[in-house]
């Protein structure tokens, strides 16, 4: 699951909301992109997921491009999008959202042993299972929300703020099912607008700001790079090849 | 008039408004579209009955099949119909990503094209059929009349309703649905076929749109190539009184109005039933004064990634 990215470019009716993006993620990589409120974060995991258009540029996966697909299709294409704000179907039982998330699959029976097997790893699901989905706990929500991207099988997770909102002990939790999930071979990448959470849980990081990447690198390499609050603000120009 | 006539009376046309709100509530919980040309699919089906021609009085030819192949014959019309109007008129626009209003420009312009061929085709008299003559005939229990029709129509009512809630709420394609009306977006990330799900719908108003016009002509025995109109507008309102984007809003909507409705008639002095409607709708407009999101408020209309 290779994604590649290369000069995005995203507008909002006439305001652009990303100018020429480059990025990618290899197999089995955590990436994280970071940077301040309005700086493109989302409407980048959008445009993958196929949700908005995009202007110009290529969105490759494993080679084949996929920019301008309809979502479905994307989703078909083993990539799931876990919003903001999560959305989950308030009026639709846990259970239902869980086989909704399997919408892309045809086998009934291998979605039943997967959704066991979900219940299995995050219990408060089945305990809940019959309640309607917006009855759920913020905390229990994302969970929700995680558990029915996984349903899909998708081999590559867009995660849009997954601890937006909640208490930070729930976002301790959220994090450990991330990484527990990682070590199952699944590849992430996630918007974080904390930098510090960014570093702590990718291999790479990419600093985005004002609709282009200020900066990027390794995580490790980056957390001692004295500049990178700057880059973070918006401060230092931004490099035309988007790799810092 | 005795209070149990009155009663079936009310359950008749309640029902039958039920089923009218339906097709418009389901379209619109899903695409945020009102589609007016429902009222010609109902149309369509009840002409569909008959050959065409300029005789006040018609020929009958799908009409004089045996009732059930006339019954599925008219459904696959309508059926048919509706997924077509969908295919031609409304996924176009979608695609292009076009707002509600203009996808209501075009129902309306589905709406008076359908008319108009009507028109041309079967000219613009007034016909008479009689489709079901057995089912017109008043049945005596216990010293009531009550026509077959309307028992047939609650009946009917009450199956498909009910036949809509089970296919929605047990079926993957159903909740589907559901999900979509809830948030369309967020149900086509996690894989969920936009244009399935649509074409389905469309699928359904047509079935209910072919039950209203068998009902409608078995009743009054009469084709009139506006006679969707007053129907469509009837389902419309009741959406917004159940409250839109509400599927239990719309049922209750349409039975609301259509009970009402027949109990203006029985209760207005006879100098003042003429004006039925204007006091029904003035009610209408007191409901929404009141609660003007409707009876049963949605958040459907409101959260949107």
């Amino acid at each position: 699951m290779h994604l590649k990215i290369e000069n995005l470019v995203i507008h909002y009716g006439r305001i652009a909301a990303v100018r020429g993006v480059s990025l990618h993620v290899d197999t089995g990589e955590l990436v994280c992109v970071t940077g301040p409120n309005g700086a493109g974060k989302s409407s980048l995991l959008l445009a993958i997921a196929g949700a908005i258009p995009l202007t110009s540029g290529s969105i490759r996966l494993d080679g084949r491009e996929i920019g301008g697909t309809v979502p479905e299709a994307i989703a078909r294409r083993g990539i799931s999008l876990v919003p903001e704000g999560r959305h989950i179907f308030n009026r639709l039982t846990v259970e239902e959202n869980l086989y909704l998330g399997a919408s892309s699959r045809d086998s009934r029976a291998e979605v039943r042993n997967d959704l066991e097997r979900i219940f299995q790893q995050l219990p408060i699901l089945r305990e809940r299972a019959k309640s309607l989905a917006g009855s759920l706990s913020g905390g229990e929500q994302q969970q929700l929300a995680i558990a029915r991207a996984l349903m899909s099988r998708s081999q590559l997770l867009l995660l849009d703020e997954p601890s937006l909102g909640l208490a930070p002990k729930i976002i301790g939790q959220i994090y450990e099912i991330i990484s527990d999930l990682r070590r199952s071979g699944l590849t992430f990448l996630i918007v974080e607008e904390s930098m510090t959470r960014a570093l702590d849980m990718s291999d790479r990081v990419y600093v985005m700001a004002s609709g282009v990447i200020r900066t990027s690198g390794r995580s490790s390499d980056l957390a001692s790079d004295e500049n990178l609050n700057d880059a973070y603000f918006g401060l230092t120009a931004a490099s035309p090849d988007g790799s810092g | 008039m005795h209070l149990v006539q009155n009663l079936v009376d009310a359950l008749s046309l309640g029902s039958l408004y039920a089923l009218c709100a339906l097709g418009i509530g389901l379209i619109f919980g899903i695409m945020r579209m009102i589609n007016f040309a429902y009222g010609e699919y109902i149309t369509f089906g009840a002409y569909a009955l008959v050959i065409p021609s300029g005789s006040t009085v018609a020929q009958k030819f799908i009409g004089d099949f045996p009732i059930p192949l006339m019954v599925i014959s008219i459904i696959a019309v309508v059926v048919l119909l509706a997924i077509a109007t969908e295919r031609i008129a409304f996924r176009p626009l979608r695609k292009r990503e076009a707002t509600p209003a203009t996808l209501l420009v075009s129902s309306f312009a589905v709406s008076y094209f359908l008319q108009n061929f009507i028109l041309f085709v079967h000219s613009g008299r007034p016909k008479s059929v009689n489709i079901l003559p057995e089912f017109i005939s008043p049945l005596d229990i216990i010293g009531l009349h009550i026509a077959i029709i309307d028992i047939v129509t609650v009946a009917t009512g009450f199956v498909l309703v009910t036949a809509l809630w089970l296919f929605l709420r047990y079926t993957i394609v159903g909740i589907q649905m559901l999900a979509a009306a809830e948030n369309f977006r967020m149900a086509r990330l996690l894989g969920v076929r936009a244009d399935r799900v649509i074409a389905i719908a469309f699928a359904i108003t047509g079935l209910l749109a072919a039950v209203i016009s068998l009902l409608v002509v078995a009743k009054d025995g009469v084709l009139d190539f506006r006679m969707g109109v007053p129907l469509v507008i009837v389902a419309f309102v009741a959406t917004v009184i159940g409250g839109m984007g509400s599927l239990p809003g719309a049922v209750l909507g349409g039975y609301l109005i259509g009970m009402f409705s027949v109990a203006l008639q029985a209760l207005l002095p006879a100098d003042l039933r003429a004006a039925r409607d204007a006091f029904l709708f003035a009610a209408v407009i007191l409901v929404l004064l009141f609660r003007p999101h409707g009876l049963i408020r949605s958040r459907n209309t409101i959260e949107r990634i």
